[in-house]
């Protein structure tokens, strides 16, 4: 068990003679209850329990104290003095604070002891009082010692005034206690020794034997001082009236009056003070201040006086203090013992029934000859009585079992103690603050402690003063009396008792309790608890103006908070997440809680500095937490708010700002300022970018990056002159880089001076490039709460360099000047196994600005820079300026455009050509490759003289442009220039929004003719579906290699077509003999069979085709031939057989469909329908292509069966077989394998018969035309008549036919040929006569290439009449007779 | 009547939090003050309750307004946190000699006490409340942890991602509104 703590020692009290008081002055002595509180604690004292046992005590601490002080502190009323001890300690502490601060930061001692200065400090205040208290008696004097010197006139005399002076004590204070007389008898006393001892001897006699005399020396110079052990501080007397008008006396052992709150922090600083002396050196201090003489803790006495004093106090304890306590308790306890058992509860009630005295009124103390004990015994009696009915309060004295308890308690007789503290708490009359101290450490004492608390006070916010000061010394006695240990083990916890002794109350006793139990919990490792109550305690300090603690406590917060336990996680974890354990960040508004805290302290206690960089702290953001926005009740209505985040980040800022325009009011230092650095940067460097002038054009990029590489490859065979980068800026014209400036704060806030920091690169090395730069500075912008905005930055320089772009500066708030960096991060690197397995990253990437001489500058521009609007199909002409805005001509100019994109560039001789007289028909040549168009040399020898575009000199170039699809697009033009042939290109773009409407739509169809002169039918059916009302069709042309057409009726439908009408021409479609297809059929089975056979595609274009063009129109028809529109029929054609042979073959590579595919195939027929709006001089054309006439014979059959049979090459890859198939898949179902019966048979039907049927039956020829429409193989037939035994659909109409005469007929027909067959009916009855009931056999002959002139078949074919043929013959019976 | 919730990832990191004002009265326990107990045993530990969350949770009632950490917003949301944060040093002895997942009251710092709730995963869910609410407080979380959960099976979520679903989030609330 740990020694008890002091405060629960036996209390005496000293009443002196006036003239002992000036003995002592004069002999520079303290008063005589200083003195003797010096020789306290006593060593290897023995006491003797109530069963008699020895309890021995290493050391036995008395109390002493002055009468008078004690009499003056009980007349005061209870609650003024217990607020008046809060505030004197608040203000010891916040004296002090300033300097245990600094000494605590420099030894960091109580970390380990679990002792700091301020601790031991509250604790001392707390100990040292010794006002006797209404609810417990451990400050109720035990003895009264009065004390007379023999300088005295009449010494007999003062011992008689003493023991005649009646103690003013209340009546609640225990008057059971002892009165000691002590004789001082100097050497320079006028007494000599032997009439001392007869005054001694006077004194016994009349006073009893508590008396001593005591022989001093005291020399007259006072000797050397001995150092004794500090006194406890006590509790200053309150200033009474007189001393407020008059300057008090300096007093000697209290502390100095409270400063005022404001003053603290300055004044300390100037006091010299240790930790193991600061206890109370302030009194010493005034005392040496006024004395002029080191005092410190010492007493200047004589070694014989110290003896002569020592063996005083030893003899006063032994002799007279603990016999008088034993034996108090032995009687106290015969009474106490007694009423708890049984018979002698009944003996007691047999007492009591029959009205004897009660057993405490036989008591009669040991001293009965000393009549104040005697006194004193009769009014114990009583109060025993009353006390116990009333409890502890009141006006009587604490009952005879809580003296009997204390007694015990200080005696050592642990176990009567106990029992009896338990019994008085049992009774609810307190203890339960003493047991923890006496009984063995279980969860059972914090709920003691607990109850304690709560018998004290029920838990309210505000208690009053002196229940503080109660809890308060609860609370020391248990940091004192319990072991450490103990204290701290998990069944005590007894931090927790000091944190419920804290309760709510904002004293700075409070503050300092929680900032003891958060040491404590620290002392346990449970750091964040800890870290709690330091801030809590900062709180509390922080209302009592303790600065300079309150930022300590904070500043222990924050450490402990940031340093966290240790984590029991698997390393691996780390690992997997991908995390650093160093990278924690855990509540993201505790660390700018208690940073705020603490800036705003740094700030009021004027270290500024401290404050910005706390405040610039504050500003950073964590995004580790999703906080749940809180609804805000309005109106009874939910809503989301929004406000509190932005609420701590306008404070914070409001703050930073405060506080930097103080700094820069006074210091403003540039030095300092370098170090404040923004916890954030406002620079996205990923959204950074040059912006030049030449690139102040649409498009996208893709676009442009696609016509660059169409561009290279071009020129690739041509020469090696590289395109130079078109991202380059000239010598002093003007460009930007656009910054991402990001608020990542919840507040608005200003920026300015915004500028860019650029430096040159040379040889890879990096050279500040102020000289050549200028850079424009934005002086002012407000960035909303996480605004994000791009602005950009005009830069121009001076020379050819290349800039790199490395930071943006600016002020933030206009105050704080800050650069932030605009490198992103290189790529990750997975090169070496090392790369892999750790992040490596390559070097930073920052934007870079070329600036090249401006030798070949090309500006191109729209004339009409306007939205385009076009009509599908129109042809619109628009003009492009080129201006040479460098220094060195221009010679050559290219233009690339999209591959989509029809484009005419119209030059002199083009527009000679396009007035040639033209004809009804004509035939052109076509190369008959869906090659894409290349780029095309704008010929500036035909514009300009010198063939060149000098420097400041410009030209206009007309352009048609052809749009067929109806879309939203943006024409993108890349040109690429140069001066002379050894020299690299530059690029020039230029890009115009365009916006297709639809026009026409237009369908063409086909059928076999029925007219034996043609071979088929085309319907062409042409409607408007645009809003245009004048839309005129002015010309219709047919193209094909192998087809002609002649209109079946004449041009009348040409003219104007209204809005939703239709317009609709026929056309007769014949072999055109002239018309070539073989060579490029022969090409493209040549090139499907290396598909098929896997080998790799030639690079041979197909040979060309001529093409026949037949057109009507109403008056001189346009020729195809005019270079413009030839040109834009290839182009629509190679879009449509692009997107059709794009979309069936997708896994022929597009690149090589040039090479497979020709452009026509042989038997393809298109229209080109020509169109006019002539209220607006505009005009255009659309094609419709994909008709296809003719029969096809498969003609890829042997070899994608060979392809098939071919063995089959084992592919790990099931996408491989599967693409393999789907190739063959679509080759087979492609134009170029079709295949069809040749033979179309017609019945020549709707023949009206009249026929006498008296006469018999009528026999009529039916004729049958068979056509064989294969352009390439004969075919033979066989047409076989027979009975319709089929059901015929409509039963009731038509009669079945009844052929007669020939029922076969055999014949061959050569392609395109026509046989007519006359088979016989026998019609034998009126009626109509349905055509049905024959059927041709077909055989597709084919002439084998290997044996000469052997035929075999090639296709077999079996066709009979249509289920819902309606053919028929009527005959109708006339009667001739 | 407030009440604060907190996601905690096994290493602490809050993930996700949510403020919730009870509409509900205010369930002022009956047990009266200890110190009005006549006699009380050391010996049984029924007391231990009563001293520690009853007796104080019953003033409270009487002073809604007590201590210095009443919720205001931004201002003293990092004590808020500050409390949830040191709690888990209790929760962290606690788990040590109880495997259970609902650990009920472990802390208790002025009026706030906190419940917590550990996943089998090491994830820690605390609440922060005022009243004593056990039942309530155990379905809220158990349902808190099913939406968890359904959140976690997210391939895309891992350990220290913010919970930002705003389905969990309303769930969340429309979990708190009926259990606490």
């Amino acid at each position: 068990m740990a020694p008890l703590p002091y405060s629960l020692s036996p209390h005496v009290c000293i009443l002196s003679s006036p003239d002992l008081e000036s003995l002592l002055v004069s002999s520079s002595l303290p008063p005589l209850s200083q003195i003797l509180q010096s020789f306290s604690p006593l060593p290897n004292v023995n006491t003797r329990s109530t069963a008699l046992t020895t309890v021995s005590h290493a050391s036995f601490p008395l109390r002493f104290s002055d009468l008078a002080e004690v009499e003056a502190a009980c007349k005061e009323d209870e609650e003024i003095r217990a607020s008046r001890t809060l505030d004197w300690i608040g203000a010891r502490i916040a004296k002090r604070s300033a300097k245990w601060v600094e000494d605590e930061e420099r030894i960091k001692a109580g970390e380990s002891v679990g002792r700091t200065p301020w601790w031991d400090e509250l604790r001392r205040c707390a100990e040292g009082d010794h006002t006797p208290s209404r609810i417990e008696g451990w400050n109720h004097p035990v003895a009264v010692v009065l004390a007379v010197s023999t300088t005295a006139p009449n010494p007999l005399q003062a011992v008689t005034a003493l023991h005649s002076r009646p103690l003013e004590l209340p009546p609640w204070v225990d008057s059971n206690y002892i009165k000691y007389t002590l004789i001082v008898h100097p050497e320079n006393s006028p007494l000599s020794d032997e009439e001392a001892g007869a005054l001694f001897n006077a004194v016994k006699k009349q006073y009893g034997l508590h008396a001593h005399i005591l022989p001093l020396s005291l020399p007259s110079p006072p000797p050397p001082p001995v150092p004794v052990p500090a006194p406890y501080p006590r509790l200053p007397a309150p200033p009474s009236p007189e001393s407020l008008l008059s300057p008090p006396p300096p007093p000697i052992f209290s502390a100095p009056p409270t400063p005022q709150p404001g003053a603290m922090g300055s004044s300390l600083s100037t006091q010299e003070m240790s930790f193991a002396t600061s206890l109370d050196v302030v009194a010493a201090m005034q005392e040496e201040e006024r004395t002029g003489k080191p005092v410190g803790n010492s007493l200047r006495m004589h070694e014989k006086d110290i003896q002569m004093m020592a063996r005083f106090v030893r003899e006063f304890l032994i002799m007279s203090v603990i016999p008088f306590m034993e034996r108090c308790t032995i009687e106290w306890n015969e009474s106490f013992s007694s009423t708890r058992r049984l018979p002698s509860r009944l003996f007691s009630s047999t007492r009591r029934l029959f009205g004897s005295s009660t057993p405490s009124s036989s008591y009669t103390p040991g001293h009965a000859s000393t009549p104040s004990t005697s006194s004193v015994a009769s009014r114990s009696s009583t109060s025993s009585i009353t006390g116990g009915a009333n409890g502890a309060h009141g006006l009587v004295p604490p009952s005879q079992y809580r003296r009997l308890a204390e007694f015990a308690t200080i005696l050592g007789d642990i176990k009567l103690a106990v029992s009896v503290w338990e019994s008085l708490r049992k009774d609810g009359k307190g203890g339960s603050d003493i047991l923890p101290l006496l009984l063995a450490p279980s969860p059972a004492l914090a709920l003691h402690a607990q109850h304690a608390l709560n018998t004290l006070h029920p838990p309210s916010p505000d208690p009053p003063a002196h229940i503080q000061v109660r809890a308060l010394i609860y609370a020391v006695r248990w940091t004192m009396g319990i072991n450490l240990q103990d204290y701290l083990s998990s069944a005590l916890e007894g931090e927790r008792w000091l944190v419920s002794t804290a309760g709510s109350a904002e004293e700075p006793h409070s503050a300092l309790l929680l900032a003891h139990a958060a040491l404590l919990s620290s002392m346990k490792y449970a750091k964040r608890r800890a870290a709690l109550w330091y801030l809590f305690a900062a709180n509390r300090l922080e209302k009592c103006g303790v600065r300079p603690l309150t930022m300590y406590f904070l500043r222990k917060a924050h450490s402990l908070y940031v340093s966290g336990p240790q984590k029991e996680l698997s390393p691996s974890l780390w690992d997997s997440e991908d995390r650093s354990p160093a990278a924690w960040e855990g509540f993201g508004d505790i660390k700018p809680g208690i940073e705020h805290a603490l800036g705003r302290l740094l700030y009021t206690t004027g270290d500024i500095e401290g404050a910005i960089t706390a405040f610039l702290g504050l500003l950073r953001r964590s995004s580790t937490c999703y906080v749940s926005p809180q609804p805000v009740v309005t109106n009874g209505k939910a809503l989301e708010s929004t406000a509190n985040p932005s609420a701590t980040d306008r404070i914070y800022l409001e703050d930073f700002r405060v506080a930097f325009k103080h700094f820069l009011a006074t210091d403003g230092e540039e030095g300092k300022m370098a170090n404040w650095k923004l916890p954030f940067s406002f620079c996205n460097p990923r959204q950074t970018k040059i912006r030049l002038p030449s690139q102040g054009v649409g498009g996208r990029k893709t676009v442009w990056e696609s016509r660059e590489t169409q561009w290279e490859s071009f020129w690739k065979s041509k020469g090696n002159s590289r395109l130079e980068n078109s991202g380059k800026a000239a010598v002093n014209e003007t460009f930007w880089v656009d910054i991402e400036l990001h608020n990542p704060l919840d507040v608005e806030v200003n920026l300015s001076d915004i500028t860019v920091i650029a430096q040159e690169q040379r040889s890879r090395n990096l050279e500040a490039a102020d000289d050549i730069l200028e850079a424009e500075v934005i002086e002012d912008i407000i960035l909303g709460a996480q605004e994000s905005r791009s602005i950009p930055l005009a830069l121009k320089v001076t020379r050819p360099a290349t800039l790199v772009i490395t930071h943006a500066r600016y002020k933030f708030l206009s105050l704080l000047p800050a650069t932030d960096s605009i490198a992103k991060r290189g790529r990750r690197l997975q090169e070496t196994a090392l790369q892999r397995q750790s992040k490596t990253y390559a070097p930073d990437v920052f934007v870079q600005a070329d600036v090249e001489d401006a030798s070949q500058r090309l500006r191109v521009n729209f004339v009409d820079d306007g939205g385009l609007v076009m009509a599908q199909g129109e042809c619109k002409r628009m003009k492009l300026w080129f201006s040479n805005s460098g220094t060195k001509p221009i010679r050559e100019l290219w233009m690339v455009a999209g591959d989509e994109d029809e484009l005419w560039v119209e030059t002199a001789d083009a527009a000679e050509s396009s007035s040639k007289p033209s004809v009804a028909s004509e035939v052109i040549s076509s190369r008959n490759s869906f090659a894409a168009g290349e780029p095309f040399r704008i010929p500036l020898d035909t514009l300009t003289k010198s063939s060149s575009i000098e420097s400041g000199q410009s030209i206009e170039v007309t352009v048609v442009f052809h749009a067929e699809k109806p879309l939203n697009d943006e024409l993108c033009l890349l040109f690429a220039f140069r001066e002379t042939e050894d020299q690299p290109f530059h690029s020039a773009r230029v890009s115009r929004h365009y916006e297709v409407n639809t026009t026409f739509r237009a369908n063409a169809t086909s059928r076999p003719s029925w007219s034996p002169d043609y071979l088929y039918l085309i319907d062409l059916e042409v409607e408007n579906v645009s809003s245009y009302g004048d839309l005129h069709l002015s010309q219709i042309t047919t193209l094909s290699p192998t087809w002609t057409c002649s209109p079946v009726s004449a041009e009348d439908s040409l003219g104007p077509v209204h809005v939703n009408q239709t317009a609709r021409f026929y056309f007769n479609a014949d072999r055109w003999e002239e018309g070539k297809a073989e060579e490029t059929l022969q090409f493209v089975h040549k090139k499907l069979g290396d598909i098929l056979r896997s080998r790799p595609i030639e690079q041979t274009s197909p040979p060309p085709i001529r093409l026949l063009c037949n057109h009507i129109a109403k008056d001189q028809p346009r020729s195809v031939q005019d270079p413009s529109t030839h040109h834009f029929v290839h182009s629509s054609r190679r879009n449509f057989a692009a997107r059709a042979t794009a979309a069936q073959h997708p896994y022929i590579p597009a690149s090589s469909h040039p090479y497979v595919f020709p452009l026509y195939s042989p038997a393809t027929l298109d229209v080109v329908i020509f169109w006019e709006i002539p209220s607006q001089q505009r005009y255009g054309h659309i094609s419709v292509s994909g008709l296809l006439l003719g029969a096809g014979h498969a003609a890829l059959t042997e070899v994608i069966e060979e392809a098939e049979s071919e063995k089959v090459k084992r592919s790990m890859y099931a996408e491989t077989h599967r693409e393999r198939q789907q190739v063959l898949e679509a080759i087979r179902a492609s134009e170029w394998n079709a295949e069809m019966n040749p033979v179309v048979v017609r019945v020549e039907d709707g023949q009206q018969l009249q026929h006498d049927f008296a006469k018999g039956g009528y026999l009529t020829p039916v004729t049958f035309v068979l056509r064989n429409y294969s352009v390439t193989h004969p075919a033979r037939f066989v047409l076989r008549l027979k009975q319709d035994n089929t059901p015929a659909q409509s039963p009731s109409i038509l009669l079945p036919p009844q052929y007669s005469g020939r029922l076969a007929y055999r014949g061959r027909l050569e392609p395109s040929q026509l046989a007519t067959v006359r088979a016989k009916m026998w019609l034998s009855r009126p009626g109509a006569y349905a055509l049905r009931g024959w059927q041709v056999e077909t055989e597709v002959e084919e002439v084998d290439s290997d044996e000469k002139g052997r035929k075999r078949t090639r296709h077999r074919y079996l066709q009979g009449p249509a289920l819902a043929d309606r053919s028929c013959i009527v005959i109708t019976n006339v009667n001739s007779g | 009547m407030s009440h604060h919730l907190f996601l905690l990832s096994p290493t602490d990191t809050p993930l996700y939090s949510l403020t919730h004002y009870s509409s509900k009265p205010t369930q002022s326990t009956a047990s009266p003050l200890s110190s009005n107990l006549p006699s009380w045993s050391t010996s049984a530990f029924a007391g231990t309750l009563t001293a520690l969350s009853g007796a104080s949770s019953a003033t409270q009632a009487h002073h809604p307004q007590a201590g210095a950490v009443r919720l205001g917003g931004g201002q003293d949301r990092h004590v808020i946190q500050m409390i949830a944060n040191a709690s888990l040093d209790v929760i962290e002895e606690v788990m040590r000699r109880d495997s259970a997942m609902y650990l009920k009251s472990v802390d208790k710092f002025n009026e706030w006490t906190v419940s917590a709730f550990i996943t089998p995963g090491n994830f820690k869910f605390l609440l922060l409340h005022e009243a004593k609410n056990d039942e309530g407080i155990r379905s809220f979380f158990n349902e808190v942890w099913e939406l968890y959960v359904k959140t976690m099976l997210n391939p895309f979520h891992t350990m220290h991602t913010p919970i930002r679903s705003p389905v969990f989030d309303s769930r969340v609330r429309a979990s708190a509104k009926k259990c606490l």
